[in-house]
Order: structure tokens, then C-alpha cells, then sequence
């Protein structure tokens, strides 16, 4: 469920007040890195993209007319940018290349049998991730870890209700296929 | 109901809690008798739990720092920018058109009124010059700079 920032924090970022416009930064960079971080798997790109969305932001204010949720603005500037960039990767060998050096860092000696359990878990999940085109991987990413509605998703990617339903059930289709055949090779 | 239909609710409302409950009932009345739909349920559900332990994940601190420095950056530059655009404007005479235009044409006849005068001066100092003296004084304002116009940048610009 997208909770939206207070109208009065807005008018005070757009009469250029950064201590407002930090707090509204605080409110939202969280969705914007997680969300570029599981669609790009690289830490240096989601920064980067973070970066850019609220600098686009930060220049949109002005237009912002408060007639949609200011949240699902900011979420849709994310993903877009987070896609765009996605596809204007030079090479999927070179997102490979990434995919390999940005696995999660392995826990210290020291860690706790939880953390490694975490470590494991967010690994299979982008490798799951990984197996998805990059508007599957969105879907999935708002729905899966956002656990926003359809009409949510909709709203963001600005597709109809029933695109996110097909691109999810396809999402998953793919998902499967990917764990069955996981499965398979384990038992070989 | 029909294995396709079920299959295709269970990937996608029926995972998302998005079944209106007359059909939810007919749906569970139909898993309860088929042993391939539950299947599929049972691989959906622990799908979706490989995404449960996925934490939302806040940027390191100095994003904010960079995203700081580039919105000031940026304002900074684009009041320098407006200074610049202003001036620039002036420069090309986009702004005060008219104005430009007569001050150009007061340079000019100033400019012009002061060359003739200069020359009308030389060629009585020619007068008084020796023959070498005057040889080298026409070297010097016959060259190619007299071919030139009068040499200033404004002239230059506007002519």
C-alpha cells in the first residue's frame, strides 16, 4: 500500500527548502534503491539511479500538479530509470559479467547462521530475478517484494490492470520452469 | 470449473489474494479434487516464498550527499547560466534590436568622421615628409590593414 508524503512537505521542497526535500528523500529513496538494485543487480548502477531520480525529481517539483499520488510519481520516475538504464547496458555478457561480481558479499566467519541463511536466500532470489525480462522483473519486484496491488503496479508502469496480470502470470510461468529445472539437475 | 481457468487464476489473483469469494469457493472446491492444480499451488506458494525474506534495501548515505551537491550545482550554474544568456542575448542583439542599430551606425560615422580627418592630416604631414621619410611612412599605412576596413572588432561585426 503506497502511503503518500504530506502536500505540506511538497510546497515547502518546491520553494526550494532542502531540509524538506531531504525528508521526502528519506520517505522514498528506500523503494527507489531497493527497486533499481533487484531490476539492475549492481550496487554502482542502483546509486546512480538513485541519484538521478531524485535530481529529476528535485526539477520536476514545480510541475507536480497533486493530482495523482506523489509517491507512485516518484516510483514511476524509478522504475523507468531504472529500466532505461537496464536496457541501455551495452551487452547482456556485460550484465553477466556484473551479475557475477555483485553477488551479495559472503558473511564473515562470524556469521550467525541466520545471516548466512539471508545470504543464501537473496542470492537464489536474484538468480531467480536474473531468469525474467526486465518488464517481468518489475512486476515481480513491486508485486513479490513491494507487495503493492495490481492497480499500484498499473499505475507506475502506467500499463492497463491486465498487462500486469499477464506479465505477472508469465513472470511466474518462467519462475517455475526455472526451479523445476533447477530441481532436475540437482537430482541428476 | 475447468484445470485452465483454475491454472490461470492461481498464477495470478488467487497468489495475489484478488478472487472474489464466489468464485474462491469454486476455485477450492475444484483443488480439493485435483491433484495436478494442487500441485501447482503448493510450487506457487513456495515460489513466492523465495521473495518473503527480501528486506527493502536504503541507499548508502553519500547518494543523498551527491544528490545535494548536484541540485545546488545546478541552481548556482543556472543563475551564472542566466547572466550569460542575458549578456549573450545583448551580444547578438536579440534583445534591443533598435537600439543596437543605432548606436552601430552612431560608431560608424564616428569612426568614418575620424579616419578622413586622419587622413586629411597625413597628407599634410606627406608635405613636409623627405622622400625616404615618406617611403616608409606609406610602407607602413599602405599595407594590408587599408584593404581591411578599419580594423575594429565592432566594425568587424556589424559590417
Amino acid at each position: 500500500m503506497i502511503h503518500d508524503i504530506s502536500r505540506e512537505l511538497l510546497l515547502r521542497s518546491i520553494q526550494g527548502d532542502m531540509t524538506a526535500f531531504e525528508e521526502v528523500y528519506r520517505a522514498t529513496s528506500g523503494f527507489v534503491y531497493s527497486v533499481a538494485l533487484r531490476i539492475l543487480h549492481n550496487n554502482a548502477d542502483a546509486e546512480e539511479v538513485t541519484q538521478d531520480v531524485f535530481v529529476k525529481v528535485y526539477r520536476g517539483l514545480n510541475n507536480f500538479r497533486f493530482k495523482s499520488s506523489f509517491r507512485t510519481w516518484v516510483y514511476r520516475i524509478a522504475v523507468t530509470t531504472a529500466l532505461n538504464r537496464y536496457r541501455s547496458s551495452k551487452a547482456e555478457a556485460c550484465h553477466l559479467a556484473d551479475f557475477i561480481a555483485q553477488e551479495p558479499p559472503v558473511p564473515s566467519g562470524r556469521a550467525t547462521p541466520e545471516e548466512l541463511d539471508r545470504h543464501d536466500a537473496e542470492g537464489r532470489m536474484m538468480a531467480l530475478l536474473e531468469t525474467l525480462n526486465p518488464d517481468q522483473k518489475a512486476c515481480i519486484v513491486l508485486r513479490e517484494i513491494e507487495g503493492l496491488s495490481y492497480q499500484e503496479i498499473a499505475g507506475i508502469l502506467r500499463v492497463p490492470v491486465n498487462t500486469v496480470r499477464s506479465r505477472l502470470k508469465r513472470s511466474r510461468e518462467a519462475l517455475l520452469a526455472f526451479r523445476r529445472k533447477e530441481g532436475r539437475d540437482h537430482e541428476m | 470449473m475447468r484445470c485452465k481457468n483454475v491454472r490461470e487464476l492461481l498464477m495470478t489473483d488467487y497468489l495475489d489474494a484478488a478472487v472474489p469469494e464466489k468464485i474462491l469457493a469454486r476455485l477450492r472446491r475444484h483443488l480439493e479434487e485435483c491433484q495436478g492444480c494442487r500441485r501447482l499451488e503448493e510450487e506457487l506458494r513456495l515460489l513466492r516464498g523465495s521473495f518473503t525474506g527480501a528486506k527493502r534495501v536504503e541507499p548508502p548515505e553519500e547518494v543523498w550527499s551527491r544528490v545535494r551537491d548536484t541540485i545546488t550545482a545546478h541552481a548556482t550554474g543556472r543563475s551564472r547560466g542566466m547572466a550569460a544568456d542575458f549578456i549573450r542575448k545583448i551580444l547578438k542583439g536579440a534583445a534591443f534590436r533598435p537600439a543596437f542599430a543605432l548606436a552601430a551606425a552612431l560608431l560608424i560615422v564616428t569612426a568614418l568622421f575620424y579616419a578622413s580627418g586622419s587622413l586629411h592630416r597625413a597628407g599634410r604631414i606627406v608635405d613636409q615628409l623627405s622622400e625616404s621619410d615618406l617611403a616608409v611612412y606609406l610602407a607602413i599605412g599602405n599595407g594590408d590593414e587599408a584593404e581591411q576596413g578599419f580594423g575594429t572588432t565592432i566594425e568587424e561585426y556589424f559590417l
